[in-house]
Order: C-alpha cells, then structure tokens, then sequence
C-alpha cells in the first residue's frame, strides 16, 4: 500500500520541513480575546490581575491546526495510489490472450475480472482489443473490438471442458496484422503445453510484449487405474493436499477425505455420482461415476446344510475368493440371499420350481443369475431355469476310460463379455455338462472349448441374464477356478450385472455433461455420441453419456498427461493477478481532509459546538424518556399494530381491566403502555397483549430477538385472534408466518385444571367478546418453572374489557378472566401449589 | 417597545398574587377602589348617625332615620380615598444586557416586574402613578385608576427616563423603583434624599443579571461598557472575580443603608429566579407601609 504511493510534485513535500517552525509560531501567538459587553464595567475598571501571563493555545487545537497544514502541504503534492507508469500514455490497440481450459477455471471469476478491468481501462483511453482464447474452438475473430465489444463478449464466458490448444491459437494469430503499437498481454493457466514459449514469441511479434500474468492452476482429479476401490490420484502443481467431496445426484455431500481413498458404507458408495475436490471447481477437479464405479452385492447360495465340512470342495469358496477384490459378499440360503436383493446370484445347486418362479422375476427385473454345473445337475435334466437343455449325465475328457483329451478354452467370441481376455496357457477342463443342441435363437455361447462346445451359455431375460457355467467352480472339473481367467470372468459377469450397456456397444449419446466450471448441464447442440474409446477433448466435454437410466461416465482426468508448471522463458517478466490495481488520485481526498479538519476546528471553538452539544443533550433524553418512564411502574403492554381502531381498543381494554385490577386486588398497575417489539424496551413489562389480524406482519429480526428474548426470561404474551375462531385462512397463515419466526413452543388447548382457572377467580371459561373460542396453553413448559409463556385466543377479550359489544354478566366474566391472566402474569405458578387444594375442592363441592 | 408582549406577561404575574389591597384587614368593608380613612367625610360607605346639630346644613338630615326618634338624625358617611404609587421603571443602556440567551434581559425583567406590580394595584382600585422623567405630568404622565387603564400605564413605563423627579410626589405618596442601580451611590444617595424629604415612602426593587453576581469569565476577555466608553482587557480573567465579587457586594450593601436611613427598602432580584417572588416580598411590603 506504502510502497504503490506516489507523489506528482514530490518537492512540494520540502514544504513539510517548515511544520516546526509553524508549530512553534502557532504556541507563541495566544487566542484572541473573548469580546464580552459588562454593563458593571465601572466596577472592574482599575482592577489588576497579580499574573499577566495569557493562556496558551490549548494542545489539542494546535494539533488539530499543524493537521490542516500537512494535510495541505501532502494534497499539494499530489499523491497518487497504485501509478501505472507503463501503460499511462499507451493508445495502440490491447490484445489479451487468456488461457480459457479447465485449468484456468479455479479461479475463473478473478481471471474474468482482472481482463474485464483491464479492457475498461483501455476503452477509456479508446483503444481496440483484440481478445484470443487457447482453447477450442477458436472463436471465427479475434477482433479488434471495441471495449464494449469486448466487454458484452466476455460477460458469458466460460472454461472450457478440455485442456487449451496453443499450438492452434498460435497458427491462428496470423490472422492478426503485425502492428508495432500493440500492447499484448497473456493470461495464462500456469501449465506447460510444450507450446508456451512459442507463444510467447509470436505474440512479442505482434507488436509489444507480452506481458505474463499467471493465475492459479487448477488440480486434476483421476480414478485410480484399479477403479474398484473409490481411491483416486490427485495431480496438483501445489503441494497441498486437497480435500475430496462425494456427492451424490442431487449435489448432498456423501462424505469427504483429505486422503485419497474415500470409505463410505456400500448402499452410500453406490449413491456417489462425482467426486470433486474442494474449493477447485473445474472439469479436471471432478470425477464422475457410472456404474463401473459402484461394488456390487454378489450373494452365494449354499446348501442349506449350512456349514460346510470341506470348503475346498465347495465351489462357492472358489467364487467367493475369486469375486471378493472388487465385490461385496453374502452367502445363506436361497430365501435369504433374494431377500438382500442382491446384483448376481451365484449357485451349483438345484433349484425347486416354487422358488424358480422368484428367482426368474428377479431376473426379469434386472438380476443376473450365474448357475455353475455341478452333480446335481448332471443327474438332472430337466431342471428349470437354464440357458438350454443339458443332456442327462456328464461329459468327462481325458479320465481313465476315455480317448479324449482335457480340452482347452478357444478364444473368447468378440461379441461376448469375455472379449479380449487372455487365456492362460494350464487352463482345461476335464468334466462338463453338454447341451443338447438347439435351436433356441436367444441362447448366446460366450466362451467354448477348443471343440466348440459351450463352456458358458447365456439368456438374456427380461433386464437381466441367466447365465450356465458348463463346468464347476471346483478344481475336479477343470483347472479354471485355480487360474487367474477365473477371478477376470466373474470380474465381467459382475460388472454387466444391472448395468445395460454391454461394453464394446455405441454410440453413446450424451445425457449431461459437465462444463468447465466442473456443474453438470444439459447437452448443447454441440456435443457429439461418443464411442466407448472417445476421449474427452473439444465436442466431446467430460460427462454422462448412454442410457439415461444407467449412463456410462467420462472423465477428463484419464485424458491429462501429468501436470507440468509453466517455466517463463527468460526474460518476460510474470506477475500475478492481484498486481493490477488501477491508478488513483488521492488529492481529493486530502484536500477533503484538510477541509474537514479545518471544520471541526471551527465548530470545536465557536458557539456551534455548544449549540450543537446542548442540542444533543436535550435530544438523547427525549429519546429514552418514554423507557425509563415505562419502566417505573409496573404496567401491562400491548403491540402496537399500526391499526388505529385495534390499538386503540388494545389501550382502553388494558386500561379499564388495570382498573379493576387495582379495585379488587392488590396489584396496583400504571396506565398501559403501546410497544413495537422491534424498538421498544420490553423486560419491564409482565404482559404483552398481541391482537392478531390477517395482516399481521412477520417480526423484523431484531423484533423476534426481543421477543425471544422476553420469552425466555418470563415474559407472557397473550396472542389474541379477536375472531372467534372463526377457520380463517389469512389470519391461520399470519399465525403461522409468525410461529415460524418466533419458533413458539408446542401448544395444546387449555387444561381444566391450568393454573390460568384458578389463579384469582375460580372460572370455567374464558370468554372475551366472543365466547367459543378455544385457549390455547404452552403444552409442556417444564423449562419457564411450569409457567406458560404463551396464551393464544380467539375471543378478543380487550374487546370486551373495553366493554365492546358485551352484556354485563359477559363482561364480567371476562374481567374475571383478565385478572386471572394479569395475576398469572405476576406470579406464575403460585396458585398451582396443592397447598390450596383442599380448600378449592372444598368450594367445588359445595358447587352443584 | 412596548408591545402586548410585556403586558400579557405582568397579566399572568398578576394573576398570580391576590387584589393587592393595601391595608385591607383594616377596611374590612370598604368598596374598590378606595380605602376609608375610619372617620366622617367624602365618601360612599355608611359611617354613622348622629344628632343634628346646630349648624348642619337642613339636607343632611336623613328624615326617615329621624322619624323613628325624637331627635333629628345625619347620616354620615366614611371619607374614602385612594393610595397612589409612582412607580420608575430604568431603561439605561446596560438595562437592556444579558449575559445568557436562556435569560431574559434586566429591562425585560424590569419592565414586566413594574407592570405586575402596576396590575395588582389597579386591581385592587389603587392609583398607579408612572414616573416620567423630568417633564412630570404629561400626556401620558399623572396617576391612573382601574384595571382597564394597564396598557396605559404600559405606554408610560416605557417612557420612563432619567433624571427621576419628585415633582408629583407629595408627602405620604409611595414610590417604587425598579433599576440595576449600577449608578454611583452617591447618585442615588441625592435622589433617595430628595424624595424622602417631601415625605415620599419607597422601596429599591434591584434587578440583577446573575453574571454580574457570579462573575463566571475566564481567559482572556475584552469587557465593553454599553456605550462608548473604553473596555477593559484582561488576560487572565478569572482572576479579577474575587476581588470584583467584594466590589459588587459593597455597592449592594451601600444601596441596602443607604436605602434603610430614609425609611426605605432595598429588595435585590435575580433575572434567573422566578418574578413572583419579588412581586410577593413588594406586596407584602407595600401592605404594610401604605394607609
């Protein structure tokens, strides 16, 4: 701040020099008299004084004068804030080149400022700009605009989705007349593209320049290449470690972790829809998950048996192992595992037909049922629910008594879900079941033996699969479940499992995908389908993309080679965004200094301060009177309304009941006093009448910070409707806007036995001008001593103690009430003392 | 100068204080406006009857009295007469000072103490008699009677000028005279003496701006008389408040002396203290020394 200030006329500041010698002058020259006419000036005449010596002027005001004078002396030198000295006299035209990838979205809006700022300053001095984007496309001209231009062009801009193309800008700035008067000026993202330095250099050949101004880099975000656990690599041109959010579809943060592993509970880890990192909202910074992502639940059917005696028999302690790395695992009986609804079924037992029709429903809605061929069925055929007909007994190779060789698998058909996968050499299978041959249309062969017959069938059924592995999951049938194919097949059947995009299909058609600010929009008319190799670059943004239902993710961050940081070739100078500050004349302000010193001076020593001061004296007072008077006396309260006639009726209605108060009982009140919750002091008083009406505003803040605090410390306030509770729509939503503000307690309808019946009068009812209308209590206020703080009504008693529309006998009854009300006020639950119970039972008795 | 304004005020004063009767408890019955002399003569009030005697006149005799006895009866009357005060009222160039806006200044003050004063009397049915400089009875000078006469003796008042004249006064009249008597004493100590010598009773209403009292400057200040006389500077002046405080002590005891070895009355009053007081001590005062 110091160091940016400058001084037009710096010699002018010599000035400053002479200040001790003004000072010294300023002390020796006394105050001018005070001129004060005398009318007994005859008897002070001849009157000596022992001390001569005149009073010096006091320190504060020489103070206050030597200020005026500096702050002349530094307005005369002219000071200015932050001078620009380069681009002051500059009148050629700017040219602005900003990095507009992903990697420039982290801090996009100081970016977008910094240019919009800089793009101002020079349409003031009626310079063109040229503004050149890096990423793609490049947009049809690069200008030259004028500043508003300019400035409408840059309003909507936004990263994006991809990383910048330097080495297209670079051919495209050709299209730009070298011209020695440009000023140039490049924002970039801070990432070395391999293309920086030459950038640089075209854009000093376009005139002058260019000045480098380095934002903050943005961090990519990558699933980890295991991509079954939710663990991710952060690459990052800082050192610190960011923290990770998921999120779920709807943007509720799931979890978060400062490490790179996020641990989340199954049923939430397959809610995650992205994971960003924090405080980085880019499309690099955010990863999104598809179904790929999420683990699914495999249950294992075992014999209900229950423990088996030799696991290494068993087949399911081969799939078990085999699935466990990348899938959650139950295993129980058949009943049980379809009640977890579970994503694959694995089971080598035989099925009875009351729960083959369970098991195919689930398939129709989307299962995936993976049969292994075990004994049972072999002896079996007409079992149900299999892909095709098997023929009764096994087929055995290579055994004692057979010619035939173990067989080995063929290579995977590039159809199925097995394509691509290597087969180990060792891999054969000694014992399969067979399947008649068939012409069954919808039956798939997704691997087969070197002699082609099937090793794995499939049926699609309805969403989902029925799958039959031909061979058991056990090491006596093949050597398959020992060999790492095994664990890489079952990896596939899962990952097909609901999910309906069979790897290796597209196009796939966008759903929504992100832009550079990292925020899931709608597809524009610009974004292509995609294949299932696509990577995220220009008209393919990351995002989702396939079947809206189950959609397939792409990420940018797989597609971005390792973060490397910008290196500025020698000599251009780099600086930062914060380092553009515009020019500032501070002369005003000091001369607005001096004058306002100048002032104070002059109302300090002449008569307006007195006039003022006694002015502020007697104005403080008369602002807090009307308090300190309310708080005198003990008085009942109403809120004013601001309607004329209810508060009116509000005042009269207390009034009169005060009255009649002070002729029955002790309790001698003042006059009632109008309060407005928001301005008035309300501690003093023990009742707040509030009449309702449908226009009953919600509470200004500071009013419902009173009030709260009113009820907290023992206040009641008595809410009347004043409608007889009449079902009135306005004045039930004017009572709930202000329940709402002032979070009231719960309520319930007055009890037969409330302190309220009984705290002066013995009454049964509460009626004001009208009668039916229910009371309503604070329902359990064991907090405020038993005592409720709330009375809510609807039978306008200030009505009816003002004595509107009422028979005497009503009236009465009302007062009779009021002084309940006032008493319950005054002294809580005093009259809930059993100590008067006998003596009130007593009195009921007597009562028929 | 003088508008309703002063009037209006010497009004409410007035109002504040009961008729001023002079000597009241000893005319129990007398009518307004004159006070009996407790003996036969002029007048409207019955005194009583007597026998006729020789040489009273035959139109005297009150026949109708006398037909109830044998002898002839007169019906005699009380003689009745009115008091006059001549009341001064100074209008110097230092009257017209105050040493604060809150305050009013002394002629202010002056001017609605007199007229009070005047209102009570006229009230009660006395005389009110304004003293108008060396001219003495004029126009708007000589005594008036009745209450409706007020803004007269308002008009008067404010005419009233130096040097005062005993012209009209004669032996057993009343004076009052209200000033800030920041003359020399020996000023007052010749008019003093040339009023009692025909026999005048009076009273020194002393009006007084509490600054003069109190003296509160400090500083350096430049005092300026109300004319133009030279002023008096002083650097440090809150020191010459002790020594002025005495000088004007002394002066308002000379005045109480001097004012004592003529008979009269020496009443100071301060223009921060409520008017009625002075007007209740004048009342009092007047009571006793008017018969």
């Amino acid at each position: 701040m110091i160091a940016d200030l400058a001084f037009s006329f710096p010699w002018a500041l010599a000035v400053l020099l002479a200040l001790p010698g003004l000072w010294w002058l300023l002390k020796a020259v006394p105050p001018p008299p005070a001129i004060v006419r005398f009318p007994p000036l005859r008897l002070l005449m001849g009157l000596t004084t022992q001390r001569e010596t005149p009073d010096h002027m006091p320190l504060w005001l020489l103070v206050l004068r030597a200020l005026v004078v500096v702050a002349l002396i530094v307005a005369a030198a002219g000071p200015v804030l932050h001078p620009d000295s380069r681009s002051a006299k500059t009148t050629g035209p700017l040219l602005i080149a900003f990095d507009d990838g992903w990697a420039a979205a982290a801090d996009w809006q100081a970016r977008r400022t910094w240019i919009e700022e800089k793009v101002d300053a020079a349409g003031r001095l009626g310079r063109s700009v040229y503004l050149v984007p890096t990423a793609l496309p490049a947009p049809q001209t690069f200008g030259p605009f004028t500043a508003a231009q300019a400035l409408t062009a840059l309003h909507g801009w936004t990263p994006k989705p991809w990383e910048t193309d330097r080495a297209a800008t670079l051919k495209a700035l050709q299209a730009i007349p070298t011209d020695a008067s440009i000023e140039s000026v490049w924002v970039s993202d801070g990432t070395e593209d391999g293309h920086s330095a030459a950038f640089i250099h075209a854009l000093s050949g376009l005139g002058n320049g260019p000045a480098v101004i380095v934002g903050k880099t943005g961090s990519v975000l990558k699933p980890a290449p295991d991509g079954m656990d939710l663990s991710f690599e952060i690459d990052s041109l800082t050192s610190s470690s960011p923290t990770l959010i998921a999120l779920d579809e709807a943007g509720r943060e799931l979890g978060r972790t400062t490490t790179a592993t996020l641990q989340l509970p199954l049923q939430m880890r397959n809610q995650v829809s992205r994971v960003v990192i924090e405080g980085d909202q880019s499309a690099g910074a955010t990863v999104l998950m598809d179904e790929r992502f999420r683990r699914r639940l495999v249950a294992l059917v075992e014999d209900s048996s229950g423990q088996n005696p030799q696991p290494l028999l068993d087949s399911m302690t081969y799939v078990a192992k085999a699935v466990q790395p990348y899938a959650e695992i139950k295993s129980g009986s058949l009943a049980d595992m379809m009640a977890q609804k579970p994503s694959v079924l694995v089971f080598d037992s035989t099925i009875s037909p009351d729960q083959s029709q369970a098991v195919q429903d689930w398939i129709q809605a989307g299962g995936m049922a993976v049969r292994f061929a075990g004994n049972a069925l072999t002896q079996n055929g007409d079992e149900p629910l299999l892909p095709v007909r098997l023929r009764a007994g096994g087929r055995t190779l290579g055994g004692v008594l057979s010619w035939a060789e173990p067989q080995q698998l063929a290579p995977f058909p590039a159809d199925g879900p097995f394509a691509e996968l290597p087969i180990p050499d060792e891999t054969e299978v000694r014992s399969q079941v067979l399947a008649e041959p068939d012409l069954k249309a919808v039956t798939k062969v997704w691997a087969r033996l070197t002699d082609g017959t099937p090793l794995v069938t499939a049926q699609p059924m309805g969403r989902g699969w029925l799958v039959l592995v031909h061979c058991a999951a056990t090491p006596q049938w093949s050597s398959l479940p020992l060999s790492g194919l095994f664990p890489e097949m079952l990896h596939r059947l899962v990952m097909m499992s609901s999910s309906s995009s069979v790897p290796g299909a597209g196009p796939f058609n966008p759903v929504r995908v992100l832009d550079g600010l990292g925020i899931l929009r709608p597809p524009g008319p610009d974004v292509g389908a995609i294949m299932d190799r696509t990577v995220a670059g220009p008209g393919h943004p990351p995002g989702f993309y396939g079947d809206p239902a189950a959609p397939m993710a792409l990420n940018l961050g797989p597609g971005i080679g390792r973060l490397r940081p910008f290196v500025p070739p020698s000599g251009v100078q780099v600086s930062g965004l914060n380092r553009h500050q515009a020019e500032q004349d501070l002369r005003p302000a000091a001369l607005l200094l001096a004058l306002l010193l100048g002032l104070t001076e002059l109302i300090v020593t002449s008569r307006l301060l007195r006039v003022a001061g006694l002015l502020l004296l007697t104005a403080m007072p008369l602002a807090q009177a009307e308090t300190w008077e309310a708080g005198l006396d003990t008085r009942l309260a109403y809120v004013i309304t601001g309607n004329a006639a209810i508060d009116r009726k509000s005042q009269v209605g207390l009034q009169a009941l005060s009255q009649v108060l002070a002729a029955r009982s002790t309790a001698l009140l003042a006059a009632p006093q109008g309060v407005a919750p928001d301005s008035d002091s309300l501690p003093f008083y023990p009742l707040l009448y509030w009449p309702l009406t449908a226009g009953t505003e919600t509470p200004t803040d500071s009013a419902v910070l009173a009030l709260k605090r009113y009820l907290k410390r023992g206040g009641l306030i008595v809410f009347d409707r004043q409608d007889g509770g009449a079902d009135d729509i306005a004045m039930n939503a004017a009572l709930r806007r202000l329940n709402h503000a002032l979070d009231l307690p719960a309520l319930e309808p007055i009890p037969q036995d409330h302190v309220l019946t009984r705290s002066f009068y013995l009454i049964r009812t509460m009626p004001g001008r009208f009668t039916n209308g229910t009371v309503w209590v604070q329902a359990n206020s064991a907090e405020n001593d038993g005592v409720s703080t709330i009375v809510l009504g609807a039978n306008d008693w200030a009505g009816a103690w003002a004595g509107q529309g009422t028979d005497a006998s009503q009236r009465e009854a009302a007062l009779r009430f009021g002084i309940n009300l006032c008493l319950y006020s005054l002294t809580g639950n005093y009259k809930a003392d059993q100590v008067h119970m006998p003596a009130i039972l007593e009195r009921l008795g007597r009562q028929p | 100068m003088i508008g309703n304004s002063p009037v209006l005020n010497a009004y409410a004063l007035a109002d504040t204080l009961p008729p001023l009767l002079v000597a009241a408890k000893r005319v129990a019955a007398s009518v307004m406006g004159a006070h009996g002399r407790r003996r036969a003569g002029p007048g409207e009030t019955f005194w009583q009857y007597r026998a006729a005697r020789p040489g009273d006149e035959a139109r005297q005799i009150d026949w109708r009295q006398s037909a109830r006895s044998d002898h002839l009866q007169i019906r005699e009357t009380e003689w009745a007469a009115a008091q006059t005060v001549h009341i001064w009222c100074d209008h110097s160039p230092g009257m017209n000072w105050r040493s604060a806006s809150t305050l009013e200044t002394k002629s202010d003050r002056a001017m609605v103490l007199a007229l009070g004063l005047s209102a009570v009397l006229l009230r009660a049915g006395e005389r009110v008699s304004p003293i108008v400089g060396a001219k003495g009875v004029g126009a708007k000078g000589g005594a008036v009677s009745g209450e409706h006469n007020l803004e007269r003796v308002a008009l008067a008042l404010g005419e009233c000028g130096e040097p005062l004249s005993g012209a009209m006064m004669s032996a057993g009249h009343c004076a009052v005279l209200v000033s800030d008597f920041l003359h020399p004493i020996d000023y007052w100590a010749a008019v003093l003496k040339s009023l009692a010598a025909r026999g005048v009773h009076g009273h020194l209403l002393h009006v007084m701006d509490p600054a003069e009292e109190s003296f509160p400057y400090q500083g350096r200040v430049m005092f300026l008389g109300m004319g133009q006389e030279p002023g008096f500077q002083s650097n440090r002046s809150q020191d010459l408040r002790a020594a002025y405080r005495a000088r004007m002590q002394d002066h308002c005891q000379s005045l109480t002396r001097l004012a004592q070895s003529v008979g009269w009355t020496h009443l100071i009053h301060r223009t921060d203290h409520p008017a009625q007081t002075p007007l209740l001590a004048l009342y009092t005062r007047l009571s006793e020394t008017v018969r």
